[in-house]
C-alpha cells in the first residue's frame, strides 16, 4: 500500500538535518535512501535525523541507516538521531540500534551534539 | 449442474412461488372449518369490541346467534355483504347485548374473532315521522362536531379491527333522515379485501343515536380489480418471485462457500439472527393470527403479504451480508455486479444470481413507481372528492402504499451500501434525518393520540437515528430499508394529511427499534464487529481502491518467479515440530508476499536440548527470502558442534556480518528447552522478546539484551548479548513471534499491539499449542479486516504440559541437564 512518507531537509550550520514524516517501510525506504545517498555522495557527513514525526519504521527503514553509517563515519562524520516517538524508539532499542547510533531526546540535541563531538565516539569498530 | 439446468430450476421455483404468492387466499381454508375457540372466547371478544366502540355492555344481557345460516341471512337480507364474501369466512357469531333504556349493541364476529359488523343504537326504534323537520345551521354544525368526535375516537379501532390501512372518506355529510342527522364514511378497500367498510353515525338531539359499522361490497371495485391484478399485482408478484429465486440461489452459494471454508461460520449465526428477526417481525405484525390475543386483529392474506415482505427483507440482508465479510465488500457496486465473482465462485453463476436480484429490484421499482407518482400527484393536487370525480382514485390504495414501500425498501436495502460510495455521506445522513423528521412530524400531527405512544415513537426513532448515524453498516442499511415503510407512510401522512397511517408507523417503528436494540446488544458483545462498523465509508472505499491497485501492480511482475520460490521456501520450514517431553510445540509462518523473510526452525543442540528458533530478515520480498535461506543454512551447520546458545548466536552474527550487505540484518530469538528441569533458556538477538504466559494467566515479555545479527562485528555483538532463563510450569505458555504479529495493522493503521497479543494468548492459555497458535492467527485476521498484510507473520508456541503423565509412563530424559549459563 502506498504510504505517506515525506522528507524535509534542512541545513543547520554544517549539519544536514533530515526531518522524516510518516511511514518508513519497505515501500518508502528507497525515498529516504536516495535522499541520504545524494547528500553523502556530495560530501555531507554530519547528518542528523529528526524522527519526531516518524510514526512507523520497519526493518527495511532501519537498514537505510545501516547502509550509510560506515561510509559516513569513515569520513569523520556521523548519523545521529533525535526526537523519536516512543514506539519507534522501542524498535530501535529492541534491535540494539541504540548501541550503534547516538540517539537523542530531541532533534535539536542531535544537531547540537555535532558541536561537542563531530565524529563518532568509536564504540563502533 | 450446468447453467441451463440451474436456470430451469429457477424458472420452476419462480413459477411455484409466484403461484403461491398470487393465491394468498389459499390460506383462507384455515378459517373454513368452523369456530376455532370456545363460546366464551367470542363473548369476551364481542364485549371488548363493544367496549372499544364505547358501548357500556357491562351487566347487559347477552344473547348469541351463532348459526351460520342466520349470519348468512342477516347479511344477505341487509345486502351488506354477498354470500360469496361470507363463504370466505363462513362461521359468524353475533352477540346482541341488551341494555337499559331500549339501548342495544350488536357485534358480529367471524371465526377468528375479527369483527364483521358492529351496531350500537336503540332497540325497536320507532321512526318519528317528521319529514318536514329541517335542522338549522347551528344544529347541523353541532351534529357534525359530535359525529366527527365519535368517528375520531373510534377510527383507530376500526382500522385495527378491519386490517390496517383502510382510509375512511366522508361519503355522506349531514344527510337528514327523520329526526336524525346522518354522517357516513366509506373506507378505501384494503389490498386483499373484496369489500369496503361503511361507518354510519346518526346524531339526534345532541347525542350519537346509532353507530353502525358494516362491510359492503363495492361493485365497481370488482371491475377494477381484474385490471389491477393483471398489472400491478402480477408485476409485483413477478418481482417478488424473481427476488425469492435469487435468494434461493444466494443461499445455495452461501452454503457451498461455508463448506468450502470461504466464509466464517459466525456468518451463519449473524445471518440467522438477521433473518430470524425479520421473520419474527413479519409473524408478529401479521401472522400472529391465533397465537396472539384476540384483539390482535388480522387477515391471513395480509399476514401472508407481510410474511413475504419480511422474508424478502431477510433475503436481502442475507445477500448483502454474504456479499462479503463486511460492508466493504458490498460497497463497490461494479465489482458486486459481476466484475469479480460472487463469493469467489464461478463468474457465470454469480452474474445470474446478481442479474436476478437486479431484475427484481428494477421490476419492483418499475411497477410501483408510476402508481406511486400518480397517487402522490393526485393527492397533492386535489381533494378526495375532486379525485373521485376525476376518476383518479386508484384502486387498492392501501395495497399501493405497501407496494411502493416495498419498492422503497428494495432501493434502500440494495442501494444504500452503493450510495454510500457514490453519494456524500452527509447528503445521505441528511436524507435520513429528513425521513425521520417526517416520521416524527407525522406522529405529532395525530390528534388525540396517546402521549406515551408519541413519546415511545420519538424515543425509538431517536434510537434509530443514532444507530444509522453512528454505525452505518449493512445491518443499518437494511434496517433503513425496513424503516422506509413506516417512514414513507409518515411522509405521505405529512404531505397528504391522511390520518390513517399512524398506528402503522408507530407499530413499525417500535418493532424496528426492537430489532435495533437487539443489534446493539449483539454488536456490543462482538468487539471485532464494532471495529468493523466504526470504519468510516471514506476509509473503507479508499482502502479498498488502494488495496486493489497495490495488489494488481505487484502481482503481474512477481507472480511467475514467486510461485517457484514460494514452493522452495515452504519446504525449508520444518513440517512437524519435534517431540519434546512435557512440551507441546506448534509454529506457523505466513509470508506477506509469496516469499518471506521470516523463519522458524527446531535445532537439536549438541547437549541434546531442542531449541526453537524464530528469525526475521530485514526488508521483504526476494532479498529477504534469500537471506532467510542463508540464515537457515548457517543455523543448521552450527547446531551440530555447539551446545551454547550464546556461541551459536555469536558465530551466526559473524558469518552474517561477513556476507550480508550492510543494510540487511537478521533478528532472532532462540529458546532452548531443558525437558527435565523445564528451564527454557532464551536468547534475543535484536528480536522481539519472548512472551511468557503463566498458568495463572500472568503475562510478561522476557527481557534480555542482544543486537540484531549482522549489524556489528562479533566482539561487540557478544558484549551486548545476555541470556535469560524461564522456568516453565505445567500449563505455562511461551510464544516466540515476529513483528508481523504485533505490528499487524487494520485499515485505520492501528497496530495489533503487544497488549492485545498477550491478552489473546493469556485467554487461550488452557488450549493446546496448536489451538493457541490458531486462535492468535484468527484474532489477527479479524483485527486486520482484510487490510493489506505488511509483514510476514511468524509464531512459535511452546506449551508446558502436565509432567505427571510422562513420569507415570516412566519416560526420563536420556541426556544431562544443561545449565542455562553454560
Amino acid at each position: 500500500m502506498p504510504e505517506s512518507f515525506q522528507i524535509r531537509e534542512e541545513l543547520i550550520g554544517e549539519v544536514r538535518v533530515f526531518h522524516l514524516k510518516g511511514f518508513l517501510d519497505a515501500h518508502t525506504a528507497p525515498i529516504f535512501e536516495a535522499a541520504l545517498h545524494a547528500r553523502v555522495a556530495a560530501g555531507s557527513f554530519r547528518i542528523a535525523v529528526d524522527g519526531s514525526e516518524l510514526t512507523y519504521i520497519s526493518s527495511a527503514g532501519l537498514g537505510v541507516f545501516m547502509s550509510f553509517i560506515e561510509e559516513v563515519r569513515e569520513h569523520g562524520g556521523d548519523i545521529r538521531i533525535g526526537g523519536l516517538v516512543a514506539k519507534v524508539r522501542q524498535v530501535f532499542d529492541i534491535l540494539g540500534f541504540d548501541e550503534i547510533f547516538q540517539i537523542f531526546t530531541t532533534a535539536g540535541d542531535a544537531v547540537a551534539s555535532f558541536d561537542a563531538s563531530p565524529a563518532a565516539e568509536g564504540e563502533d569498530d | 449442474m450446468k447453467k441451463i439446468e440451474w436456470l430451469l430450476l429457477f424458472a420452476l421455483a419462480a413459477a411455484g412461488l409466484s403461484y403461491v404468492v398470487s393465491r394468498a387466499d389459499l390460506l383462507e381454508p384455515l378459517a373454513r372449518y368452523g369456530p376455532i375457540a370456545s363460546e366464551s372466547f367470542y363473548e369476551t371478544t364481542a364485549r371488548r369490541v363493544a367496549a372499544d366502540f364505547g358501548a357500556g355492555v357491562e351487566g347487559w344481557a347477552a344473547s348469541t346467534t351463532s348459526e351460520r345460516d342466520s349470519a348468512l341471512r342477516l347479511a344477505t337480507e341487509r345486502s351488506l355483504v354477498s354470500p360469496e364474501w361470507l363463504l370466505r369466512s363462513p362461521y359468524a357469531v353475533t352477540f346482541t347485548f341488551d341494555g337499559p333504556d331500549r339501548q342495544m349493541c350488536r357485534v358480529t364476529l367471524d371465526s377468528r374473532g375479527t369483527p364483521l359488523r358492529f351496531f350500537l343504537g336503540l332497540r325497536d326504534e320507532v321512526q318519528a315521522p317528521v319529514n318536514a323537520w329541517e335542522p338549522d345551521a347551528r344544529e347541523v354544525e353541532e351534529a357534525r362536531a359530535i359525529a366527527f368526535d365519535a368517528f375520531r375516537s373510534q377510527w383507530r379501532f376500526a382500522i385495527a379491527a378491519l386490517t390496517a390501512d383502510l382510509g375512511f372518506q366522508l361519503t355522506a355529510d349531514a344527510v337528514v333522515d327523520g329526526r336524525d342527522i346522518v354522517f357516513e364514511w366509506t373506507s378505501k378497500p384494503g389490498p386483499a379485501a373484496m369489500v369496503a367498510w361503511k361507518l354510519t353515525i346518526h346524531v339526534r338531539d345532541g347525542a350519537v343515536r346509532r353507530f353502525d359499522l358494516a362491510p359492503q361490497i363495492l361493485e365497481n371495485l370488482r371491475a377494477q380489480t381484474s385490471s389491477y391484478e393483471s398489472t400491478v399485482t402480477y408485476g409485483v408478484i413477478a418481482a417478488v418471485a424473481i427476488g425469492l429465486a435469487g435468494f434461493v440461489w444466494a443461499f445455495v452459494l452461501t452454503v457451498l462457500n461455508l463448506f468450502r471454508g470461504r466464509l466464517p461460520w459466525s456468518f451463519v449465526l449473524r445471518t440467522a439472527i438477521v433473518v430470524g428477526v425479520f421473520l419474527l417481525t413479519g409473524f408478529l405484525t401479521g401472522a400472529g393470527l391465533r397465537a396472539l390475543p384476540p384483539d390482535w386483529y388480522s387477515h391471513p392474506a395480509r399476514a401472508f403479504n407481510f410474511l413475504m415482505i419480511h422474508l424478502l427483507s431477510g433475503a436481502i440482508a442475507t445477500v448483502l451480508i454474504s456479499a462479503g465479510r463486511s460492508a466493504r465488500d458490498a460497497t463497490d457496486f461494479r465489482r458486486w455486479l459481476g466484475v469479480e465473482d460472487f463469493l469467489k465462485l464461478d463468474w457465470a453463476k454469480a452474474s445470474v444470481a446478481r442479474a436476478m436480484w437486479t431484475a427484481g429490484l428494477i421490476a419492483a421499482i418499475w411497477v410501483s413507481a408510476p402508481y406511486l407518482a400518480l397517487s402522490w400527484i393526485s393527492g397533492v393536487l386535489f381533494d378526495s372528492a375532486t379525485r373521485q370525480s376525476l376518476g383518479l382514485n386508484i384502486p387498492f390504495g392501501g395495497s399501493l402504499a405497501s407496494q411502493s414501500s416495498l419498492a422503497v425498501l428494495f432501493v434502500f436495502a440494495f442501494c444504500f451500501p452503493v450510495l454510500k460510495v457514490y453519494v456524500k455521506p452527509r447528503l445521505l445522513r441528511g436524507f435520513l434525518a429528513v425521513l425521520l423528521g417526517a416520521a416524527a412530524a407525522g406522529t405529532f400531527r395525530v390528534v388525540d393520540f396517546p402521549w406515551h405512544a408519541v413519546a415511545l415513537a420519538a424515543i425509538c426513532s431517536g434510537l434509530l437515528m443514532v444507530y444509522v448515524y453512528v454505525r452505518f453498516g449493512v445491518l443499518a442499511s437494511v434496517l433503513g430499508g425496513i424503516l422506509a415503510i413506516p417512514l414513507s407512510r409518515a411522509l405521505f401522512l405529512t404531505v397528504l394529511g391522511d390520518v390513517t397511517m399512524q398506528t402503522w408507523g408507530i407499530a413499525f417503528l417500535t418493532v424496528a427499534s426492537l430489532v435495533v436494540a437487539i443489534a446493539f446488544v449483539l454488536d456490543m458483545r462482538n468487539p471485532a464487529r464494532e471495529e468493523e462498523q466504526q470504519l468510516s465509508d471514506e476509509e473503507l472505499a479508499l482502502f479498498e481502491r488502494e488495496r486493489q491497485r497495490a495488489v494488481l501492480s505487484q502481482r503481474d511482475q512477481m507472480l511467475g518467479e514467486f510461485a517457484l520460490a514460494q514452493q522452495a521456501q515452504e519446504r525449508i520450514l520444518p513440517s512437524q515440530p519435534p517431540y519434546v517431553e512435557g512440551f507441546e510445540i506448534s509454529a506457523i509462518c505466513k509470508p506477506a508476499l509469496h516469499v518471506g523473510g521470516d523463519l522458524y526452525d527446531y535445532l537439536r543442540l549438541h547437549d541434546g536440548r531442542w531449541t526453537c528458533c524464530v528469525a526475521d530478515v530485514s526488508g521483504k520480498g526476494v532479498s529477504a527470502a534469500l537471506y532467510m535461506t542463508l540464515t537457515k543454512g548457517l543455523l543448521n551447520a552450527l547446531r551440530l558442534d555447539r551446545g551454547d546458545l550464546m556461541e551459536i548466536a555469536t558465530v551466526l552474527n559473524q558469518r552474517l556480518y561477513e556476507v550480508m550487505r550492510r543494510r540487511y540484518f537478521v533478528t532472532m530469538s532462540l529458546a532452548a528447552i531443558d525437558s527435565a528441569s523445564r528451564n527454557v533458556e532464551v536468547l534475543r538477538a535484536g528480536h522481539l522478546p519472548m512472551l511468557h504466559v503463566r498458568v495463572s494467566g500472568e503475562a510478561r515479555f522476557v527481557e534480555s539484551q542482544g543486537m540484531g545479527l549482522g549489524l556489528t562485528p562479533s566482539t561487540f555483538f557478544r558484549q551486548k548479548l545476555t541470556a535469560a532463563t524461564v522456568r516453565m510450569q505445567p500449563g505455562d505458555v511461551a510464544v516466540l513471534y515476529s513483528d508481523g504479529v504485533t505490528e499487524a495493522m487494520n485499515p485505520r493503521r492501528e497496530e495489533f499491539g503487544e497488549a492485545r497479543f498477550a491478552s489473546v494468548v493469556a485467554a487461550a492459555r488452557e488450549s493446546t499449542a496448536i489451538e493457541i497458535r490458531d486462535r492468535v492467527m484468527e484474532e489477527i485476521l479479524r483485527f486486520q479486516l482484510g487490510a493489506e498484510v505488511h509483514d510476514d507473520i511468524t509464531m512459535l508456541v511452546l506449551k508446558a504440559t502436565d509432567a505427571s503423565m510422562d513420569e507415570r509412563i516412566g519416560i526420563r530424559p536420556d541426556w544431562d541437564t544443561a545449565d542455562s549459563g553454560d
